[in-house]
């Protein structure tokens, strides 16, 4: 039997992407950082160059009165400056009292008022960082281009800082060298070089710096993400899953962590395995998007429609973006409530008007929503009115699941032609270019080829080519690719008769005979063709009994009563043949071409 | 305007003796640096003599116009209450006399008189803050500063033998003198201090009990005042006194740089613990959060830029820092004992040239070591990429 794909159980949860942080100092006002691209973007670019709670608020808040605290003491220290104004460390601790209250310029005019201040080096290296904070990066590499520099691993690494972020990559290398020369064993100057060579597409280089940085401090949460995120470039997933384990183990309050371990997981199809992270983030700070859409797309893919729904309400309360309405109205088709799911996917749409790429989501959900309710022609109307869909925003894969649901609602209409000529224009346009697509949108050639123009030869030449594609893709096309592509080539072949060549295909499909309903009716094809009437029927009958819809049972129906009436025919049965010829135009969803084909067969036989 | 405190500081500086006892008495907390407001103390503190004696003594009023906090103002008459458990105790600041009262005569508009009376009691005036140690130290060996360390821990324990718990322990609350030919440690304002087998003033009082940059996390989060905790968080403020004896910063400025955990960890707690009401639950509480946090609450490292402490000592007394600074308060270290012992150690480390030279020479070794094998490591790796020909990725 032939079989079409992609139906909105299909489609997935849309999460924006978020950069991995791959932090090089943690200190808190001097933290750095470089965004590296998401798990999923790492992964395929193997290490290309690259009322409600919330934590954060509370802390700006100032919850403990730490200010209070602060200036209580920076006022004792104003009685003690006379006193012991010519002492570095109690300049040291002043500067650093008044920097905490946020009085930059107290801090500078206490670092500075005496000229013996510039000779003590770590002075000068706070005066330095403090210039560093107030973003005055030209007066911080005055005061860091101290010289003692060749003994100095800080401000050599402050200098590389200020480098890197004029991305300057020549001297941020040259200080970071230096640096490593003083010191190779020092713990900040190793993040900084793995980031760097992260940031090169140096990955293993990267990973021995973060170890050596590892062997200094155990316990650094970013430290494990860094590793994560080089291993998960070299395609070391199990590796990169450990590191990011450590990281929040370590740190369950590091979005960072759990952002990248819910999205790599994500691409291993573990979806519920860091539920739990999530859950425990989001309990303590409900204000990051991020965290709510990974929470509800973990609870979509494991089944738990109803928490994927109030993680998405959550979500939208923080912003009300196309893809969120998206999300929902696919959570509550989960949920059997298709009116709500189709007036947020409306209101997906109407809210991206603008916007090809993120329509493009919502475009789909709702073609395969309204294919999956019957609503064929809406559907036909709706994706053809999508002009975006010639856009270069939107991914081909999102395409070609738009263009499927297209096909199969044309299909469902019986406008053969139309479908027929859609797949050539598709094909000669060249606009699919990836592997899937153009496996998909063969798969579609071969059953027009097959069942609607009835040419063996077009046909042949589509399962050559798409064979071709299955030689590139051994890897890369999954197991469900594999089953639909040979499963349609077998009922061709076997359609046009050609059973020894549908022979050395069958053994692709032979594991889902019993299981799936459409490689089992291809089963039963073949053994009727096999002259085997008796299993042959019992296996479609079997296929009728495994299909989850009306329709599908009454197209197997159909094919099957149809065999049987040709099988019948060659036998030279025709009152045989006639009765299941009649039988299987009975069946109210079976396709046209079909019913058109037992016509033909019952005005021959009169 | 005038204040009741300006007439009050005024007053006493004008009277021959205060209830002809104490002569020359001098305000010291007050007024604050020019253009400063005075924040924090609600008590004024008065240097005099004690005309019985002929020593020097510390007077201390409750600030008049600093607070009508109930809970305030039962701490200062509960403060010379505690002190007396001390008297007669070696290392214990001495309290003199009990809560006294002072007539201020008030002249009203209509020139009629009356009397408002003020409570003060005084205690030992103990000479020298210990300032030299903590905002001087470049001229101070690291001996001196070990020396001066044990004599805190001497003090603190003294207090604590004695069932009192500071609660508000920082370098200006110890003071020392040399009375006796030997120097000696003092803590001193007990304004917050917890007696152990003492009922607490206001039994659902869970505010922050002498919150500074030296206070425990437990004490942001109302655990103080628990008797069985208050104890504990005068160790942790052991720890950040230790830390800064040989470092450049504020042991707090560093915690909240280098940690930048800390805060959200003590705002998760904050959290976690907001959702019980009986201790029980809240104690339970801390537990199996920080047992899912733990990891994230590290202190910063001892040995930061600018720590003046020697290499020979340098395991010793950061593995102390480090039991002494643990955030959960289960698990921080609280034997003086052993304190006392890790610090006699480092101390004779220092005063034994050969053994300083030789822990010295250990160090510098592993290090050595460390460096070569990290980069025998490092020339392997470039020499299996060169053989690829490339970077594997």
């Amino acid at each position: 039997m032939l079989e079409l794909t992609a139906s909105s159980n299909e489609n997935t949860i849309e999460t924006k992407t978020k950069n991995i942080e791959i932090v090089f100092e943690e200190e808190n006002n001097l933290s750095i950082s470089i965004g590296i691209p998401s798990a999923d973007k790492l992964k395929s670019s193997h290490c290309a160059s690259i009322p409600i709670i919330s934590l954060q608020e509370v802390c700006s808040r100032d919850p403990f009165n730490f200010n209070d605290i602060i200036v209580s003491e920076l006022s004792n220290y104003k009685k003690k400056y006379d006193r012991f104004k010519d002492s570095p460390t109690f300049i040291s601790k002043f500067a650093g009292l008044a920097t905490l209250t946020g009085d930059l310029d107290t801090a500078e005019k206490i670092l500075t008022q005496r000229s013996d201040n510039s000779k003590n080096i770590f002075l000068t290296q706070s005066l330095g960082n403090l210039f560093i904070l107030k973003g005055d990066h030209r007066k911080a590499l005055e005061v860091f281009s101290n010289p003692q520099l060749d003994k100095d691993v800080f401000s050599n690494l402050k200098i590389a800082y200020i480098k890197a972020k004029s991305n300057d990559k020549a001297s941020t290398q040259k200080y970071l060298d230096r640096a490593l020369a003083i010191d190779p064993s020092d713990y900040r100057t190793r993040m900084f070089s793995g980031a760097m060579h992260l940031n090169n597409g140096e990955c293993e280089k990267a990973i021995r710096d973060f170890r050596v940085a590892n062997e200094q401090k155990e316990d650094s949460s970013a430290l494990h993400v860094n590793l994560a995120a080089a291993h998960w470039s070299l395609g070391h997933t199990k590796k990169a899953i450990k590191e990011l384990n450590k990281a929040i183990a370590i740190n369950p309050l590091n979005e960072n962590a759990i952002i990248f371990y819910s999205d790599a997981l994500f691409t291993l199809n573990e979806y519920d395995k860091p539920i739990k992270a999530l859950e425990y983030f989001s309990k303590l700070d409900e204000k990051s998007e991020f965290v709510w859409e990974r929470l509800a797309r973990s609870y979509y893919f494991s089944n738990k429609y109803l928490k994927a729904k109030n993680a998405l309400e959550k979500q939208i309360a923080l912003c009300d973006d196309p893809s969120v309405w998206n999300n929902l109205g696919l959570v509550n088709w989960k949920l059997k409530d298709g009116k709500k799911a189709i007036s947020y996917l409306y209101h997906s749409l109407d809210k991206s008007k603008s916007n090809p790429e993120k329509s493009s989501y919502p475009i789909l959900n709702l073609a395969a929503i309204l294919n999956e309710i019957g609503k064929h022609k809406e559907c036909i109307s709706f994706v053809d009115g999508f002009n975006g869909i010639n856009s270069s925003d939107v991914g081909e894969d999102i395409k070609i699941k738009i263009y499927t649901q297209l096909l199969i609602a044309l299909e469902a209409t019986n406008k053969y032609e139309d479908l027929t000529s859609k797949i050539e224009i598709l094909i000669d346009r060249r606009e699919l270019k990836s592997d899937q697509s153009l496996m998909l949108l063969y798969i579609y050639k071969i059953y027009s080829d097959t069942v609607i123009k009835k040419s063996l030869a077009e046909t042949c030449k589509s399962i050559d080519l798409i064979l071709q594609l299955v030689d590139r893709n051994k890897k890369s096309f999954d197991k469900d690719d594999m089953k639909l592509i040979f499963n349609n080539i077998c009922f061709s072949l076997i359609y046009f008769d050609k059973i020894k060549d549908a022979e050395s295909h069958l053994h692709n499909i032979i594991n889902h005979v019993h299981i799936d309903p459409f490689c089992t009716a291809t089963f039963g094809l073949y053994k009727i063709k096999n002259g085997d009437l008796e299993n042959g029927r019992k296996l479609y009958e079997e296929a009728v009994s495994l299909s989850p819809k009306i329709n599908f049972k009454s197209k197997i129906r159909q094919r099957m009563y149809l065999e049987i009436g040709k099988y019948h025919l060659t036998m030279r049965d025709s009152s045989k043949a006639i009765k299941f010829l009649r039988q299987s135009l009975k069946e109210n969803y079976g396709h046209h071409y079909a019913f058109d084909e037992a016509k033909y067969l019952l005005k021959l036989i009169s | 305007m005038t204040t009741t405190r300006d007439l009050l500081i005024s007053e006493l500086s004008k009277i021959p003796t205060l209830n002809n006892r104490y002569t020359n008495v001098n305000c010291i907390n007050y007024p604050p640096p020019p253009g400063e407001e005075k924040r924090g103390n609600f008590s004024l503190v008065f240097k005099a003599i004690d005309n019985t004696t002929g020593e020097r003594v510390a007077i201390k009023f409750m600030d008049p116009d600093g607070t009508s906090d109930v809970y305030r103002i039962d701490c200062f008459k509960r403060e010379p209450k505690i002190i007396k458990q001390l008297n007669g105790k070696k290392r214990c600041l001495q309290l003199i006399e009990e809560l006294q009262k002072f007539n201020l005569e008030i002249i009203t508009a209509s020139g009629s008189k009356f009397p408002m009376p003020f409570e003060f009691f005084s205690t030992d005036w103990i000479e020298d803050d210990i300032d030299d140690y903590f905002l001087a130290k470049e001229d101070l060996s690291p001996i001196e500063k070990l020396k001066l360390f044990r004599l805190i821990v001497l003090a603190i324990e003294a207090i604590h033998n004695n069932y009192i718990f500071h609660r508000d322990l920082k370098p200006d609350n110890i003071r020392s003198d040399n009375k006796q030919g030997t120097l000696c440690a003092y803590v001193i304002d007990f304004g917050t201090a917890a007696q152990f087998d003492s009922k607490k003033i206001l039994p659902g009082y869970s505010a922050q009990v002498g919150a500074s940059l030296y206070s425990a996390p437990e004490a942001f989060l109302g655990f103080a005042g628990e008797r069985g905790i208050a104890k504990i968080t005068d160790f942790y403020a052991l720890g950040c006194i230790l830390y800064e004896l040989f470092n450049k910063q504020l042991y707090f400025d560093v915690l909240i740089n280098k940690n930048t955990n800390f805060l959200n960890t003590l705002s998760v707690l904050a959290l976690e613990l907001s959702r019980e009401t009986s201790i029980e639950n809240k104690l339970s509480a801390w537990e199996t959060t920080l047992e899912k946090l733990k990891n994230t609450v590290k202190p910063p490292d001892y040995l930061e830029v600018g720590c003046s402490l020697p290499g020979s000592i340098s395991d010793l007394i950061t593995g102390l820092f480090e039991n002494l600074i643990i955030f959960d308060f289960n698990k921080r270290l609280t034997d003086f004992d052993k304190i006392r012992r890790i610090v006699d150690t480092a101390i004779l480390v220092l005063q034994n040239d050969k053994l300083a030279k030789k822990r010295n020479d250990q160090k510098r070794l592993f290090k050595e070591n460390k460096i070569k094998n990290i980069k025998e490591k490092e020339d392997k790796l470039s020499s299996y990429q060169t053989k690829k020909g490339k970077l594997l990725c």
